[in-house]
């Protein structure tokens, strides 16, 4: 079977979360109905992605505009891309939005920034285990809606995460917890867009 | 307004650290503090006289006390500690309303003087950072209830949080179990932390061990190494990426591509991937029995 690490990422928080059933979360990876926050933030990166090295007023993609704060940016040259790694019978997949030699950069827009909901999650981690690194990167910009398809963005917060020596373990036990419930509830869906 | 947008630049050799170490109060934190080398601790919480093994402090009451800070008044010393943030927070949100009244009321700072706070403190730690010496942060730990679990975070308010999980390059929290003080850098599922330096949960020596005197030092002085080989791993792996970046476009068959499998395995899984596109570009697909690329069409046709 195979996973997307933003799929087991979704697991994780549905556990911590005793509000949420697990038509919830069924529901959450089985459709893909994305929000206008999710649009804008697909963008976003598309946008990035097609940078080029210089000062940029405003970027495009995908229909959107986004109007960028003063900041700096430092880009790796490879982008966008995917790399697999097994946990027994489950594959898990990941798309990195940059890498350089041991080190993997995640964008994300959010309406607020939240060091802790970063830190929290598993996404880093599977990550630095998918593409073999040892520091992870997020540049995260809080984005603002002005008038429709139109954001302002702030310049990116920059934080960062490390390799640990019980990672690999704390890794593999998810997988295998996702695996558990995806058989169980997910058994005709491969959870990965082809 | 622009955003400027760089080549991700070179890795740079580690010489200075940032490094947060969060526990229950009462525990030895700034006993602990103290032992990192040629320490000055500002003292916020007004708790250095506790220490077990007390050294040089500044007792602050007021911003101003370390608002004019100089590199020359630091020059003696190599690691500069405040302890604790959430308190120097505090002693900031009082000088902030003092010199404008209008980012307070009834004591608590408005929304603006949240972001006046968040300003000021990122850069208080810009400030000692400039100053080239390691900076420890000290912070009491909150424990907050997730669901059954009960999860440990930095007792700090609100977004000043965020710029002390950014400054930090190494995180551990100091806790009590089966009667003997633990400092642990890994994160779990319900605490943070980061150990760049892959130590293991280290065992803190009785104050009245020699062993103590230095503890935090040497802490502080592996994970440096620790980075600084990283480093080094970074630039061979950037090397070894850019040499595949630079070749792949001028390999066009299979037998090229088939060459160079050995070399993208040792470099590591982001060249694997790169090789592993290149092929497909190229109309090639993996032969699992065979090992190697083959043409799409030979390889089904032996397949069948």
């Amino acid at each position: 079977m195979l996973a997307r690490v933003s799929n087991i990422e979704s697991f994780r928080r549905w556990r911590e979360n005793e509000d949420q059933t697990v038509e919830d979360l069924v529901r959450f990876i089985t459709t893909d109905e994305p929000s206008e926050a999710m649009l804008a933030g697909t963008a976003f990166h598309r946008a990035l992605e097609l940078a080029q090295d210089g000062e940029h007023q405003q970027l495009s993609a995908n229909g959107y505009t986004f109007i960028l704060g003063d900041g700096e940016l430092a880009l790796p040259e490879i982008r966008e891309l995917r790399g697999y790694r097994r946990y027994g019978a489950l594959t898990v997949t990941g798309q990195v939005d940059c890498t350089i030699g041991k080190m993997v950069h995640d964008h994300k827009t959010t309406a607020r920034f939240d060091a802790e909901r970063y830190l929290t999650g598993c996404q880093w981690k599977f990550y630095l285990e998918i593409f073999g690194a040892d520091e992870f990167r997020w540049n995260v910009f809080e984005i603002k809606e002005v008038e429709p398809l139109t954001y302002t963005v702030s310049a990116p917060h920059r934080l960062t995460a490390y390799r640990y020596p019980e990672m690999g373990e704390d890794c593999a036990r998810l997988a295998a917890d996702y695996l558990d419930f995806a058989r169980r509830f997910l058994p005709n869906h491969r959870s990965v867009a082809a | 307004m622009a955003l400027k947008i760089t080549r991700a630049s070179d890795p740079i050799t580690v010489e200075r650290l940032n490094t947060v170490i969060y526990g229950p109060p009462g525990l030895g934190k700034t006993s602990l503090a103290f032992t990192a080398e040629a320490p000055l601790l500002l003292d916020f919480d007004n708790g250095s006289h506790r220490a077990a093994n007390r050294k040089d402090a500044v007792l602050v009451s007021d911003w101003s006390d370390v608002a004019e800070m100089t590199a020359d008044d630091l020059e003696p010393f190599k690691t500069i500690i405040v302890d604790t943030a959430g308190r120097a927070l505090d002693v900031l949100t009082a000088d902030i309303i003092k010199t404008n009244p209008k980012l307070g009321r009834g004591g608590a700072l408005t929304l603006q003087g949240y972001g006046e706070l968040k300003s000021r403190f990122t850069s208080f730690l810009k400030l000692l950072n400039s100053f080239g010496k390691d900076v420890v942060l000290i912070a009491h730990m909150d424990e907050q209830r997730s669901g059954d679990d009960i999860v440990e975070r930095l007792d700090v308010q609100g977004g000043s949080k965020g710029e002390i999980y950014k400054a930090a390059d190494a995180m551990g929290r100091l806790v009590l179990a089966n009667g003997k003080r633990r400092l642990l850098f890994s994160p779990t599922d319900a605490a943070f932390g980061k150990n760049p330096g892959q130590l293991e949960p280290l065992l803190v020596p009785e104050t009245s061990s020699p062993s103590f005197d230095g503890f935090l030092a040497s802490v502080i002085q592996r994970i440096k190494d620790r980075l600084n080989e990283m480093t080094e791993a970074q630039r061979e792996a950037m090397a070894e990426q850019q040499w595949f970046r630079d070749t792949l476009p001028e390999v066009a068959d299979a037998d090229a591509i088939n060459a160079l499998i050995e070399r993208a395995n040792a470099a590591g899984p982001a060249c694997k991937v790169m090789l592993h596109n290149r092929a497909k570009e190229i109309g090639l697909i993996f032969d699992k029995s065979e090992g190697c690329y083959a043409e799409k069409q030979k390889a089904e046709s032996e397949a069948a």
